[in-house]
């Protein structure tokens, strides 16, 4: 059966409520095509991907899973690093594409995420038009010109 | 006597013919007998012969007679005259021999065929003890020793029997009334008419006396090891002893009657004659030194004593010197080396005789005294030379030496005719007569100038050293090989708490129980052993207290010095906790400038966004209200880009990199490729050499030539495109100059000590910037050891010379 690709979600976890409120209104303005959902921190952002919490703010995104995950690395609790360390070292999650949020270009910080699997990095811009180019570039990117893989099967859903 | 014989020849003569004459009858009738049958001439000579006989018989009787009556007349007369004169002259005689007999000192005697005194005249006295009276009667047996009894009595019989009546020089022994024996010589005869036999008796004593003094001489002539001999006027040998002959090697028979004078060395023989010249003048001659040439060829020295006797010999004693005069040579040879050996040290004898109170040295004193001598000076004078407290305790010494025999040894000053201080050691003693009194001082007298003054010095040093000894702020001891404490400085007293009396001569581990068995023991022990000094730190309980110890080994124990690092371990302990402490907030430091830059930024960035955000709406807003936006986004970058600045500000320490050489080119390269952009829109024209390595921490030099092109790009003239040169100056073995020149605004000199302040805009807000480059540029510089200078005018440009040293003078920063 075909039904229609259902839109790409992007998490988007970052502890500042205004870097998400950016981020929302970015996407929203130029990415109409796909869904966010945010964390807070890293312990939310894994509590939603061990299906403990569902994806929040979409009704549609039962499955529990984003297909993207735009992941700031300074974040109180469990920060961006340990977080992506998790995500990439886990059997099912690392599948999921995740771009690190960087305010500073510390190319080791950099460095290190790449190790740990990062696919990408974004510099957090501190225009809005750039954080615009930024997003639609990233989406367009992750949405058109790479094949997101299929979702992995859920055993268990809620 | 002839005459008296006369008659009795006459006799003879007579008997003689007689019996010629019956001899010649008896012939006759015995050949008449025999010749019956002869011839009538036989016959006729023998007839003829009887003739004759008979004749010849006749006549001699006729011519005998007249000389018989002659000689008998002759005798009577003579008997006559005999008779007168004989009675004058027996009494003249007997008057003669009286006297004789009275004088004889020959015993004269007479004694009768039973051997009694007939007569013996007064010489028995002196030479028997008796006197002629005593013996007259008595048998001269008793005065006969028993052994010469027999032997006297046999030779009295040979006399009497007419054998020999003049003995000659029979002797015996007759015992003297003292009872010595006496030797006696006799001559005796027996007068058979008188029945007496004469004697004369001779004392030998005085005779037996020379006889054994001559053989004793004799024997001790030829005995004698001395050398004698005994020549004649004539220069001949007489005589010679065995050890004269030995001597020379001659043998006597060699010597006797030869010439003395061939065994005299040439050159002496004037010298002899002179010598027997003068004896002969009634001088003896005494230590006459001669050579003479002993058989082998080889010379003699000898020394002669001779005198002249009254039998005109020369009786000579000599004595080979040859040995001796070789010994005196050496011994003269030894004595200048020893006054040789005397001057050189500076030591001499002296003598000062109390009863004379005269004076003598040796040559080294004059020496000492810069005196020429040979005069000794007098005691007084001799005093004189000393300076006055010398003088003072010579004199006192001096005299205790004198009169209680005190020996004295001191160290006095004199000061030498030349004028010259010298320091003398004179040592004296007193010498006594047998009979206890003190006679004599002497003693030895040294110049010891030199060692005084060397003694001066090594006392001065050594009194310095213990001033500093005492002053040295490190404690200090010494042990001997026994670890007996020998010695301890006032500093080791205080730290030890002990007085120096209490330590000294008691082992270190009886007074420090507490360094048995710890590191102290271990190192002390080590150091003996090995003969190697030690070093160590460590914490003696007792004192609660950490030592710095050095401990010194030699032959004479161990020396430690030690000094209490309590303190220093204390401000070691100190500023390794400040260092950590240091580290630590440099740490914190750096992550708080790292954490503060971030979350400084992240308001600022939060600001721009959301301003930036209105601006996009910008229809909702009016000009004024969008000029405020953008006014409000302005600041927040700007607040952004001085907080970056001041974060790489504080990254050229915490993140500094160890200094490695720097391909310096390479690092440009990169640089203006990454301005390209910057460099293509300005149109900026950068003209590159070849410039030499250095080194650095190739991000920071980056950095450093980042800021400077930004500037010089920057800072450019309005209208004029930036030309900036790059070039190296003044390149050296350890350093080079770099050289960035641009043609930019330039700016007022005399605000050049500014320049490298952080946040200084020389040209306020004309152009965009923070201010902090140059700061940055400057505080890389400092860490790499370069120094920079600026040169600049009011629009003409501005010059950079940076000077990197090559070497490793660059300073590194706490992280290298």
């Amino acid at each position: 059966m075909t039904e229609a690709a259902p839109r790409p979600v992007i998490l988007i976890v970052d502890d500042d409520s205004d870097d998400r409120l950016m981020m929302r209104d970015a996407f929203a303005e130029c990415s109409h095509h796909c869904r966010t959902c945010f964390a807070r921190d890293g312990v939310q952002l894994m509590r939603i991907l061990n299906g403990e919490l569902p994806l929040s703010g979409d009704p549609e995104a039962a499955c529990g899973y984003p297909d993207l995950i735009l992941l700031d690395l300074n974040m109180p609790l469990k920060d961006g690093r340990e977080a992506l360390q998790e995500i990439k070292s886990d059997r099912r999650l690392r599948k999921i594409p995740t771009v690190i949020m960087t305010t500073s270009d510390d190319s080791d910080d950099i460095g290190h995420c790449y190790e740990s699997g990062a696919n990408s990095y974004i510099i957090k811009p501190s225009s809005y038009s750039g954080l615009l180019d930024v997003v639609s570039s990233l989406t367009h990117y992750w949405t058109a010109t790479v094949r997101l893989p299929t979702r992995p099967e859920r055993h268990d859903q809620q | 006597m002839t005459k008296q014989r006369s008659p009795a020849i006459i006799r003879f003569c007579l008997v003689f013919s007689l019996a010629i004459a019956l001899a010649a009858i008896g012939l006759a009738i015995l050949f008449d007998f025999a010749t019956r049958e002869a011839s009538a001439n036989g016959q006729l000579l023998l007839a003829l012969a009887i003739l004759l006989t008979g004749l010849t018989l006749s006549v001699l009787l006729m011519l005998t007679h007249p000389f018989w009556r002659e000689s008998e007349r002759r005798t009577r007369s003579r008997t006559q005259f005999n008779t007168t004169a004989n009675l004058n002259r027996e009494r003249s005689l007997r008057y003669m021999n009286e006297r004789i007999m009275a004088f004889s000192r020959d015993i004269l005697c007479s004694l009768d065929a039973r051997g009694r005194f007939l007569s013996v005249n007064p010489a028995s006295q002196d030479i028997l003890g008796y006197r002629p009276e005593e013996l007259i009667g008595e048998s001269s047996g008793f005065l006969l020793l028993p052994e010469d009894r027999e032997a006297t009595a046999e030779e009295i019989a040979r006399v009497m029997a007419g054998e020999h009546h003049i003995s000659d020089g029979f002797r015996n022994h007759l015992l003297h009334r003292d009872g010595h024996t006496v030797t006696l010589s006799w001559t005796a005869e027996w007068s058979h008419e008188d029945q007496a036999l004469f004697c004369v008796g001779r004392d030998l004593s005085d005779q037996l006396a020379a006889e054994t003094l001559m053989k004793e001489r004799d024997q001790f002539f030829s005995l004698s090891p001395d050398m004698f001999c005994i020549v004649d006027l004539n220069n001949h040998f007489f005589e010679v002893n065995n050890a004269f002959e030995q001597a020379l090697g001659y043998d006597r028979e060699e010597l006797l009657g030869a010439s003395y004078l061939q065994l005299v060395h040439v050159e002496d023989r004037p010298r002899v004659e002179a010598a027997v010249a003068t004896l002969i003048e009634g001088e003896n001659i005494s230590d006459l030194n001669i050579r003479a040439i002993s058989k082998d060829n080889s010379h003699r020295w000898l020394e002669l004593s001779a005198t002249l006797s009254s039998d005109d010999l020369i009786y000579v004693a000599a004595r080979d010197t040859t040995e001796i005069r070789a010994t005196q040579e050496r011994l003269g040879e030894s004595e200048r080396l020893l006054i040789i050996a005397e001057r050189a040290a500076g030591i001499g004898g002296w003598a000062l005789d109390l009863a004379t109170r005269e004076v003598r040295w040796s040559q080294a004193i004059f020496d000492i005294h810069e005196l020429p001598g040979p005069d000794v000076p007098s005691l007084e004078e001799a005093i004189g030379f000393y300076t006055d407290e010398s003088r003072e305790t010579l004199t006192r010494v001096i005299d205790n030496c004198i009169e209680a025999g005190l020996p004295f040894d001191e160290e006095l000053q004199i000061r030498t005719r030349a004028g010259n201080l010298k320091w003398v050691q004179t040592i004296g003693q007193a010498v006594k007569s047998d009979d206890g009194r003190i006679v004599q001082v002497q003693g030895a007298f040294h110049d010891i100038t030199a060692s005084h003054q060397a003694m001066e010095q090594i006392r001065r040093l050594a009194e310095r050293q213990s001033t500093i000894f005492e002053s040295i702020t490190d404690a200090f001891f010494t042990v001997n090989p026994d670890w007996r404490i020998t010695y301890v400085n006032q500093r080791s007293e205080e730290i030890l708490g002990y007085g120096r009396e209490e330590l000294l001569g008691n082992t270190l581990w009886e007074v420090f129980p507490a360094i048995l068995g710890s590191e102290f023991e271990k190192q002390y022990r080590h150091a003996i052993q090995t003969g190697e000094s030690v070093f160590f730190e460590s914490h003696y309980g007792p004192l609660d207290d950490w030592f710095e110890v050095s401990a010194y080994p030699s032959d004479e124990g161990l020396a430690v010095y030690y000094r209490s690092i309590k303190e220093r371990k204390q401000a070691q302990e100190q500023l390794e906790q400040t260092m950590a402490e240091l580290e630590r907030s440099n740490r914190e430091l750096q992550d708080f400038a790292f954490v503060a830059s971030h979350d400084l930024q992240e308001p600022l960035r939060k600001i721009q966004a959301f301003s930036d955000r209105l601006l996009t709406r910008s229809d909702r807003f009016n000009e004024q209200e969008q000029d405020y936006l953008r006014r409000m986004q302005s600041a927040a970058k700007r607040m952004q880009s001085l907080i970056r600045d001041l974060l790489t500000y504080s990254r050229v320490t915490t993140r500094a990199q160890p200094l490695t050489p720097c391909n310096t080119n390479r690092i440009l390269d990169g640089v203006l490729q990454d301005m390209e952009t910057t460099i293509a829109r300005e149109n900026a024209v950068i003209d590159v050499q070849a410039l030499p390595p250095l080194r650095g921490d190739a991000t920071q030099i980056r950095q450093v030539f980042q800021n400077l092109l930004s500037n010089a790009i920057k800072f450019h003239q309005p209208g004029q495109a930036p030309n900036i040169m790059i070039y190296p100056e003044d390149n050296q073995e350890d350093s080079w100059i770099l050289v960035v020149s641009d043609n930019g605004v330039g700016f007022d000199a005399q605000y050049a000590a500014k320049l490298f302040n952080p946040f200084q805009r020389l040209h306020g807000q004309a152009f965009p910037g923070t201010g902090i480059g140059l700061a940055i540029v400057k505080k890389i510089l400092d860490r790499h050891g370069a120094s920079v200078t600026v040169d600049s005018e009011v629009g003409r440009g501005t010059v950079f010379r940076i000077r990197f040293p090559t070497t490793d003078q660059a300073k590194g920063d706490s992280h290298d």
